[in-house]
């Protein structure tokens, strides 16, 4: 198992580089100078030609890359042209937000889609079966921004049950300074509150749940098709034959094999959430990654964009590499060197 | 074996929480409830340094935590500077040369720093000196506000005075808008010591002005759309009773409302026009509008370098002639007027009446001269990149409505706009560029003088276009006319000279298309008494409590 793993992580590395060097060239590939950038309208062609000596700018392309490199292992990802900050204090507090959103939506997506895709799998065209299908089409099909607003006006506006917006009232609580950005964390080990905690989740709630709302239908899906033909295989109906009830037979024996595909798309999708999920960041004011990356794109900030696309395909990597290792903890043919 | 892994687990996390840095749980508390206020608005607020910035949003904030010499008034129409504000007194010679400030006594920064005449010597030099050692990246205001400026000297602890090249008598204006907030000493000297680039981020998160409120600390400005204010308690005007005013941003209007009419926050601007009759009955809110001094405009790129077809007069000319400003006060709800000139309605230099030529004709005959001029400019089926802001502005709530409108009509002579959307903050950059042959955005006074729009807009200096002029245009004698308006001192004189160069240069130039003039709003808590809204829409909270 672990020469698998360590197989795995090895063929991270190679892809990894790739990924450097492609977000390096990015910023190569932008237009403008950006130099001219850094100083502003006002600098002389002395200054200019100056801030392109401390950069490095003037040095072959192949020195500047092994420089960002070095650089990017230190945590170093430069500074953003457009607010004068390091981009390493501006990720730190942004990726946190969208690992803690991305979380909490497949934590929900995963349970409520796995439970929903058994339940239809096990009564087919039975009233579960019908409303699970339905759902997943809804959830598949509605855009978004228009969930969200939907959810927003029901459960925020009309209701009032959950907020508006943001990751908490800012104007309630004083001293909260968190150092990670892992504000549910903090709030519950650094600071113990029971109640900023509850007020973090309480705000979380409805991002996580219309962002989930995707994930939730393909979950549901695949594991109702998988659950289907596992459900027909011989085995189970020798454990029906033996006399084994219904739900030691779903969830010993069908549910652990017809997990695999679908911890695939949880991983997958979990991949894509990393990468910012900007339209649930923008309605709930959810101040992560996705909205960052836009803004970056936007007016072509070469340093924050560059280190984003580094980050979420790192992430991207490592999410996949997860997924790979969980396969062998679910399957004992693949722990045991056997083949899938 | 499970609980041993989850205990362990748990205390790797403490343990490396507390490894971070960051706060203490001590210092965790709740704030009193009614001590705290949420500001709610649609643009955000990216650069807090006062002497680079020229954004609207960037100046709300900066104006609850700096001060300037004058102050504006309130309740008016029409901005008178007053005293009030950081000088107790002043004096002006007889040609409006040399301007001479009482400083107040008393007054403290947030860095501890004491307010006197050095420091506010320190200050305005930051925008009058060229090569100043604490310079920020961009200074968009110098060039029409302070150039002309020829020394600030403190002639004792408490006296400044302020001599200009020529005659300035618009000064005490300039003096009120943010690029002249009177920025701690110990904060310039720590600037200089950063490089050029650096400068904006650290001001930015640690401002030092004399306001009644400031970002205690650097975490409390988490980006431009979430920023805590916290009350100075050396604030020379008294402690506030609001200790806390954190802004955050919501772009759409009518969730910014309904948040408000929730209880969710306690104070909003640029409501939905069509919104404002219901919300004004509303007894849970108190509504506030007013006429505001600002333009809608379409600025179009007269910079032959910059290789537009608008630099083509006779294009520019068909743009205007296209374009039908009835769709646009339809959208406001008829809460904005139509313009056909620089200065808005309420303003001295607005000539009440009066539209250039092309803009009387009637609609079909309009049309077809414009697409003529654009046949014979050779133009037809060209594309036009047009900028336009990300988030709405109180002067253009409606940026992508009013960009398809433009987008609409000039299709219809054969031209197609293509739009771009982008923060405002990129604006200056990108029309220094020349990126833009046409670019929707607008201008909100702030000084109650016409140079305040003449000069950045349609002016500039050596040669050069001014760092708002996003037309481009630059014309020596239009330049020297601007000059010489703004330094006449006889009021009906001066009112006069505006009158002929609204009448010249629109149609002459014709640099830009002025679009509507919009009423502006703000709306909060009605429960929240003791807001301040002065004669150029600046709120301030230092009054302000909530009552019952």
């Amino acid at each position: 198992m672990f020469s698998n793993i360590l197989r795995r992580l090895l063929a991270a590395i190679p892809m990894l580089l790739a990924i450097s060097v492609a977000s390096f060239l990015l910023l190569h590939a932008l237009p403008g100078d950006p130099t001219a950038v850094l100083l502003g309208q006002e600098a002389t062609p002395e200054q200019m030609a100056q801030v392109r000596q401390e950069l490095g700018l003037n040095r072959p392309l192949h020195v500047q890359y092994f420089d960002f490199l070095g650089n990017v292992l230190r945590g170093d990802f430069g500074r953003s042209f457009f607010s004068g900050r390091p981009v390493a204090d501006e990720l730190a507090l942004k990726v946190p937000a969208t690992i803690e959103l991305a979380l909490a939506a497949m934590l929900l997506a995963s349970i409520v889609g796995i439970s929903l895709g058994v339940l239809a799998a096990v009564r087919p065209r039975g009233v579960m079966d019908f409303l699970c299908l339905g759902f997943a089409l809804v959830g598949v099909s509605m855009p978004i921004f228009w969930l969200g607003f939907l959810a927003q006006q029901a459960l925020a506006g009309g209701a009032g049950i959950l907020p508006f917006g943001g990751r908490y009232d800012t104007a309630t609580w004083e001293g909260f300074v968190p150092a990670t950005g892992f504000f549910i964390l903090e709030a519950m080990f650094r600071y113990n509150s029971v109640e900023l905690t509850l007020e973090l989740l309480h705000h979380l709630a409805l991002p996580a749940m219309v962002l989930a709302t995707v994930p939730t239908a393909l979950i549901a899906r695949m594991t109702r098709a998988n659950m289907l033909e596992v459900l027909g295989q011989d085995y189970i109906r020798t454990a029906r034959a033996k006399g084994l009830s219904t739900t030691p037979i779903v969830m010993r024996h069908a549910l652990r094999n017809a997990l695999i595909p679908v911890i695939t798309s949880i991983g997958t999708q979990f991949g894509y959430l990393l990468g910012g999920a900007v339209l649930t960041e923008t309605i709930f004011s959810w101040p992560g990654l996705g909205t960052y990356v836009v803004h970056a794109v936007i007016i072509l900030d070469g340093k924050p964009l560059q280190a984003s696309v580094l980050v979420v395909a790192t992430f991207f990597v490592a999410v996949n590499l997860l997924t790979d290792i969980s396969y062998t903890l679910i399957d004992p043919r693949l722990r045991h060197g056997g083949a899938a | 074996m499970l609980k041993a892994i989850w205990a362990v687990g748990l205390c790797a996390i403490s343990f490396a929480l507390a490894a971070c840095g960051g706060g203490n749980s001590s210092d965790l508390k709740k704030v009193e409830k009614g001590k705290a206020i949420t500001v709610l608005r649609s643009d955000k607020s990216d650069n807090l340094d006062p002497h680079s910035t020229s954004s609207g949003g960037d100046v709300r904030v900066l104006s609850l935590m700096y001060e300037h010499l004058v102050k504006a008034s309130v309740g008016t129409a029409e901005v008178v500077w007053e005293k009030g504000g950081l000088a107790d007194d002043w004096t002006i010679n007889a040609d409006s040369t040399v301007y001479t400030f009482k400083i107040k006594k008393g007054v403290k920064f947030h860095d501890g720093t004491d307010l006197n005449a050095q420091a506010v010597k320190k200050s305005l030099d930051r925008m009058v000196l060229e090569d100043h050692p604490a310079r920020p990246m961009e200074r968009p205001y110098r060039d029409s506000y302070f150039k002309d400026v020829k020394s600030v000297e403190a002639t004792d602890d408490w006296t400044v005075v302020i001599t200009h090249k020529s005659p300035n008598p618009r000064f005490l204006g300039t003096l009120g808008i943010h690029s002249a907030m009177i920025v701690s000493p110990k904060a310039i000297d720590h600037l200089a010591t950063l490089k050029v680039e650096e400068r904006k981020a650290w001001i930015t998160s640690n401002p030092a002005g004399t306001g009644a409120y400031t970002i205690k600390t650097p975490a409390d400005y988490k980006d431009g759309t979430d920023i805590t204010l916290t009350s100075f308690a050396g604030f020379h005007g008294g402690a506030p009773k609001i200790e806390r005013i954190v802004f955050q941003t919501q772009q759409d209007m009518r969730t910014r409302t309904q948040r408000l009419v929730a209880g969710d926050v306690h104070f909003i601007d640029s409501l939905d026009p069509p919104d404002w009759d219901s919300i004004g009955k509303n007894p849970k809110v108190t509504l506030y509008t007013w006429q505001g001094q600002n333009l809608c405009y379409l600025a179009m790129n007269c910079r032959e370098e910059d290789g537009h077809i608008t630099a083509d007069r006779n294009v520019r000319e068909a743009i205007a002639l296209a374009i039908n400003r009835e769709p646009m006060v339809a959208k406001f709800a008829g809460r904005a007027k139509p313009q056909h000139v620089l200065i808005p309605p309420t303003m001295l230099g607005h000539p009440k009446g009066y539209k250039p030529k092309a803009d009387s004709l009637p609609r079909s005959e309009a049309l077809e001269r414009a697409r003529q001029l654009v046949k014979a400019a050779g133009a037809e089926g060209k594309e036009l990149k047009m900028y336009l802001p990300d988030t709405a502005r109180p002067y253009l709530l409606y940026p992508d409505e009013v960009a398809n409108f433009i987008q609409q009509q000039l299709k219809e002579v054969g031209l197609t706009v293509v739009l771009d959307k982008a923060p405002l903050a990129e604006l200056t950059a990108r029309v220094n560029r020349g990126d833009y042959p046409l670019v929707l955005i607008g201008w909100m006074g702030d000084t109650g003088e016409p140079h305040n729009f003449w000069g950045p807009l349609l002016s500039g200096s050596d040669g050069k276009p001014a760092g708002n002029n996003n037309t481009r245009f630059f014309h020596l004698d239009v330049a020297k006319k601007v000059d010489a308006a703004g330094v006449e001192t006889n009021r009906t004189e001066r009112e006069a000279r505006y009158f002929e160069l609204e009448k010249w240069v629109h149609d002459e130039f014709r640099p830009m298309v002025p679009l509507v003039s919009a009423e502006q709003s703000y709306a909060w808590d009605s429960k929240l008494k003791g807001v301040e809204v002065d004669s150029t829409g600046t709120f301030r909270f230092h009054k302000a409590a909530f009552e019952e």
